[in-house]
């Protein structure tokens, strides 16, 4: 009886321990896939907010430069072709490019 | 009579296979998490290479436009009525075609083909003979 009641304890712990180890992996899974998704979502956000600001330069009208914790940076890049104007547009999420676009446009006389 | 108390195998109780059921669970919605957030960033990726090989021809494009409007001869450029075509590779299946009426400047056509419209390649038809 005693002996029976021994294994079962031991039984028992050596379930609580592989349950608690594969509970720690597996948390550990789920957080890299949800820090996965949120990376994931937010390169999306910046090649959309690249994509209207290329198409605001494009348009000769002013691109937002900044959307919930995504800023950019526009750089203008000079051209050797006349009657051309070229920039760089950088996607910043704390301090760490996430996307980069270059483009052009024509340089419409006043 | 001596009972000989052989020693059993500690049989797994309801509380074990409990525990393995859960483990089980918890592995694989934890893969099936993973696989899935994985195949949506390979997804976004392609995404994101897309945009950028579309603005990369875009921007050769417009290179190529603005040094016609200064007058130059630009190797590809096909004229043909008062209409200068060309053609910019986006990817290896799609172009970007680009049709400008030379008097005016204004772009007729700025717009991603596939690299088989561009060719316009026909097979034949078997007639009956």
């Amino acid at each position: 009886m005693k002996n029976r009641a021994s294994l079962t304890l031991m039984e028992m712990l050596i379930m609580v321990l592989v349950f608690s180890l594969s509970a720690a992996i597996c948390l550990g899974l789920f957080a890299g896939a949800d820090r996965l998704s949120e990376e994931t979502v937010r390169q999306d956000r910046a090649v959309i907010l690249a994509q209207n600001a290329a198409e605001a330069l494009k348009a000769g009208a002013e691109p937002e430069t900044a959307e919930d914790g995504l800023y950019l940076d526009i750089r203008e890049v000079p051209s050797e072709i006349p009657g051309l104007k070229q920039a760089e547009i950088t996607v910043f999420f704390e301090k760490e490019a996430i996307f980069t676009l270059e483009t052009g446009w024509q340089e419409v006389a006043p | 009579m001596k009972k000989k108390e052989a020693l059993s195998l500690p049989a797994i109780g309801g509380s074990s296979l409990l525990v393995i059921f859960a483990v089980l669970c918890l592995t694989v919605f934890a893969l099936l998490s993973l696989g899935t957030v994985q195949a949506e960033r390979r997804l976004s990726d392609k995404g994101a290479q897309a945009v950028s090989d579309y603005y990369r021809a875009d921007l050769e494009a417009e290179k190529i436009f603005a040094r016609l409007r200064s007058g130059e001869q630009v190797p590809g450029v096909v004229e043909t009525e008062g209409v200068c075509r060309y053609t910019c590779p986006v990817t290896e299946n799609q172009t970007l075609m680009v049709e400008l009426e030379k008097e005016t400047w204004v772009v007729l056509r700025w717009q991603v083909i596939l690299r088989m419209e561009e060719t316009e390649e026909k097979l034949d038809v078997w007639d009956g003979k």
